[in-house]
């Protein structure tokens, strides 16, 4: 039977709403002031349930600007709402969750007003789950934050009602003192009115003579006051009273104004508490039958209740538990596609740009060698060539020795002007901006006569994709294979086939010529356009036999 | 004959040479310049004066030296002279004997003859020079033989190629001509085909279809 909490709880949230209220009226707006108070004095479910939005919204919002104090205050009022509707763990974990973002907050008196009340506030929800130890625990740490007296009296208050649900008067007594001097020294009549009335109640318990004085003297100032909440609670007080001195007569007329009082206030909770308090008083056995019924009933209800909100509260938490693990799975999962990813793409990076630059330093080769090979062709062509050519017409006509030796002389000397003269062709620069036509030309220049020369569509390999360092190579191996066709190999045909297999293309060239031993013949032609082409990371592989021809195959 | 010739050749004893060789065809005026920038003055100069010049004889490479050129090759100094007398017959006396180089003086230089500094070439000179007096363009023999080579290159279009595929897959001549004609391929007649198929079995030195096809696939174009 926990009848005294009841009239308690009116003042405790009393107090503590006007504290919320006061706190926070600098952002008073009226849709603020409305849901606030719905929250304290809930008439409908409906009702609520629009407060718990605005509230909640409300949290969202300020959360999301940094405005921590505000979302606080709103958390709090939920809190307080889920307290009424009987969500007693939801009340608590809000709490637990107002208290988590204080712990980041500047300590000033807004925010330790705040954690006074939070704390206070899961007391109360302790308490109401007949958790008193843990209860006093948090009722104690919001008195060390408590600002002031207005702070600290509900939550002494709320000390000494517990230690009446525990049946330790002695220690409520001492509480229920301190109130009433912290009440003097505000000098608040209706507050002095209710600690002397909860000193007297504690003291009938201890069966103390000063007991009635002082609920009475209670119940005078509030009369004096027309406080009504305060005279029903004084009438109940008395009530109870009486009946404990076994005046059951004084009992239920006390009773009796309590339920008058009741009606005028016309609350149905304070009705409904009044009319219990008068069956509890009514000697038909029937009655006492139904009172232990119901109260065992309700008690086991209660009890199942909670055991409900526990194992659901539980279920739920396990739930955010799995969720949240769900949720840092997924984040570790993603992070390591992320980390992965990335490292790979590191590394391919790096292994291109380390490709790019080997390719690039290549090519540089490539370009320098073809370079230097134009200007020393330049050299032989510009000098010695022209050179032997001027040397050649002065004996020509200048130089008076015998015919036959002069035609000899000319005969060695047109054999070096034409050396000099290849070598500087062989090694010229190409222009090769139109490549077929360069190979056409190419062709020609080494064309020998009665032979036939059959290609592929020179198209059939696409020249813009190829760069101009590797056409100018493709260029000087094939004319080192057409010079070895024309030197050596009696051949009537030579073929050329461009072809293109996805990213490779291959030229194939062959000759019908006699051919030759491989093993034999000292290759230095061969040799060049194997260098020319592993230079452009292609490749040359070639057949011959003597009697069978020749073929070639440049791949690149 | 010419009366006036000039000749642009940096090298003395080819110079001298070719003075001789003209002095032989009886030309009575020939001066001989070491440099381009010079030639194009002395054309000019001729031009202005009345007297132009009615053949220039020229080297495509010319030295450097301690002078500053503005004309620094036989191809600068030839576009410049056609500028300035698109008249003026051009015989070009090289070393040059790449095709394609000699070829793009032809078409696109404009110029009239072609000389090679070798002995033959050098005995072939006065040739050239009447020729080109006559007004026509000279070919030495070595090169007419490399420039027509170009027309002498077959290649091989789309229909050789797919002519070849079709003989691999055993179709026979007019199966092959049928092919051609479903799907409007040009010289689609039997008689096309069989011209096409003779003219590779020559390229090849092929004597059956069977061993033109073995040719073909051995040389990579199919």
């Amino acid at each position: 039977m926990n009848k005294p909490s009841f009239f308690f709880l009116f003042f405790i949230y009393g107090l503590l709403g006007s504290q919320l209220y006061v706190a926070y009226s600098q952002d008073s707006n009226d849709s603020l002031r409305f849901y606030h108070s719905i929250i304290l004095k809930p008439e409908t479910s409906s009702e609520l349930n629009s407060a718990f939005l605005f509230f909640e919204r409300g949290i969202q919002k300020q959360l999301s600007k940094g405005d921590t104090i505000s979302a606080v205050q709103n958390l709090r009022r939920v809190a307080i709402g889920q307290y009424e509707l009987g969500f007693l763990y939801e009340s608590e974990a809000t709490a637990v969750q107002a208290l988590k973002l204080l712990e980041n907050q500047k300590v000033d008196a807004i925010s330790r007003e705040a954690k006074s009340g939070l704390l206070n506030h899961l007391g109360i929800v302790y308490r109401r789950l007949k958790l008193y130890d843990k209860a006093l625990t948090y009722y104690k740490i919001a008195l060390e934050s408590a600002v002031d007296a207005t702070d600290s009296i509900p939550t002494i208050n709320n000390i000494s009602n517990v230690y009446l649900d525990k049946n330790k008067y002695e220690l409520a007594l001492s509480n229920v003192s301190l109130v009433l001097k912290k009440r003097l020294l505000q000098n608040d009549s209706i507050g002095i009115a209710r600690a002397l009335d909860n000193l007297g109640f504690v003291q009938s318990k201890l069966n103390m003579s000063e007991a009635l004085n002082n609920m009475e003297y209670a119940l005078e100032i509030r009369q004096r006051n027309y406080d009504l909440f305060g005279q029903y609670s004084s009438y109940h007080h008395l009530s109870e009273y009486y009946l404990n001195q076994g005046d059951r007569q004084k009992a239920v007329e006390h009773a009796d104004l309590a339920y008058d009082i009741a009606k005028q206030l016309n609350s149905a909770s304070y009705i409904e508490n009044a009319l219990s308090l008068l069956l509890d008083l009514s000697e038909d056995p029937k009655v006492i039958v139904y009172r232990k019924l119901t109260d065992s009933i309700s008690s086991a209800k209660q009890l199942q209740e909670n055991k409900y909100a526990m194992i659901k509260y539980n279920v739920e938490k396990e739930q955010q538990k799995v969720q949240a693990a769900e949720i840092l799975k997924e984040r570790e999962k993603v992070y390591k596609i992320i980390f992965i990813s990335a490292f790979i793409l590191a590394t391919m990076i790096g292994i291109f740009s380390v490709y790019q630059k080997n390719q690039q330093r290549k090519r540089e080769l490539v370009q320098t060698t073809q370079k230097t090979e134009a200007r020393i062709s330049k050299r032989v062509h510009d000098d010695l060539a022209n050179d032997v050519s001027g040397v050649m017409t002065f004996v020509e006509h200048k130089l008076n020795i015998p015919v036959k030796t002069k035609e000899r002389l000319l005969f060695f000397l047109n054999d070096i002007y034409v050396r000099a003269r290849d070598i500087s062709v062989v090694n010229a620069g190409v222009n090769v901006s139109d490549f077929p036509t360069a190979l056409k030309n190419l062709l020609a220049q080494y064309h020998p006569k009665g032979v036939n020369i059959v290609t592929s569509a020179y198209t059939n390999i696409n020249w813009d994709k190829v760069p101009e360092h590797k056409k100018i190579q493709l260029y000087k191996c094939l004319q080192e294979l057409l010079v070895n066709t024309k030197k050596h190999s009696r051949a009537t045909l030579i073929s050329i086939a461009f072809n293109e297999k996805g990213r490779k293309n291959s030229i194939v060239y062959s000759d019908n010529g006699i051919g030759f031993d491989t093993d034999k013949i000292l290759m230095g032609g061969m040799k060049n356009v194997e260098t020319r082409m592993t230079e452009i990371g292609g490749s040359f592989s070639f057949e011959s036999n003597i009697g069978k021809g020749f073929k070639g195959i440049l791949l690149f | 004959m010419f009366q006036k010739v000039l000749i642009a050749e940096d090298h003395g004893l080819t110079g001298t040479g070719l003075e001789e060789s003209l002095t032989d065809l009886s030309i009575p005026e020939i001066l001989v310049v070491h440099y381009c920038d010079v030639a194009i003055l002395k054309i000019k100069a001729a031009l202005q004066q009345g007297t132009p010049f009615d053949l220039l004889i020229t080297d495509l490479s010319f030295k450097a030296d301690y002078k500053d050129r503005n004309l620094s090759s036989g191809v600068e100094l030839i576009t410049e002279v056609k500028r300035v007398q698109p008249t003026i017959k051009i015989v070009v006396y090289s070393v040059e004997n790449r095709i394609g180089k000699i070829k793009s003086l032809y078409d696109d230089l404009g110029i009239d003859a072609f000389v090679g500094k070798d002995r033959r070439d050098i005995n072939e000179i006065g040739q050239a020079i009447e020729q080109v007096f006559e007004g026509n363009t000279y070919l030495s023999e070595s090169l007419q033989f490399a420039l027509r080579s170009s027309e002498n290159q077959l290649e091989l279009d789309d229909y050789d190629i797919l002519l070849l595929k079709l003989l691999t897959k055993g179709l026979k001549q007019e199966e092959i001509a049928q092919y051609f004609q479903e799907r409007n391929y040009p010289a689609s007649s039997l008689r096309s085909i069989q011209e096409r198929l003779g003219k590779l079995k020559t390229i090849f030195g092929a004597k059956t279809p069977i061993h033109l096809v073995a040719q073909a696939m051995e040389r990579g174009f199919i």
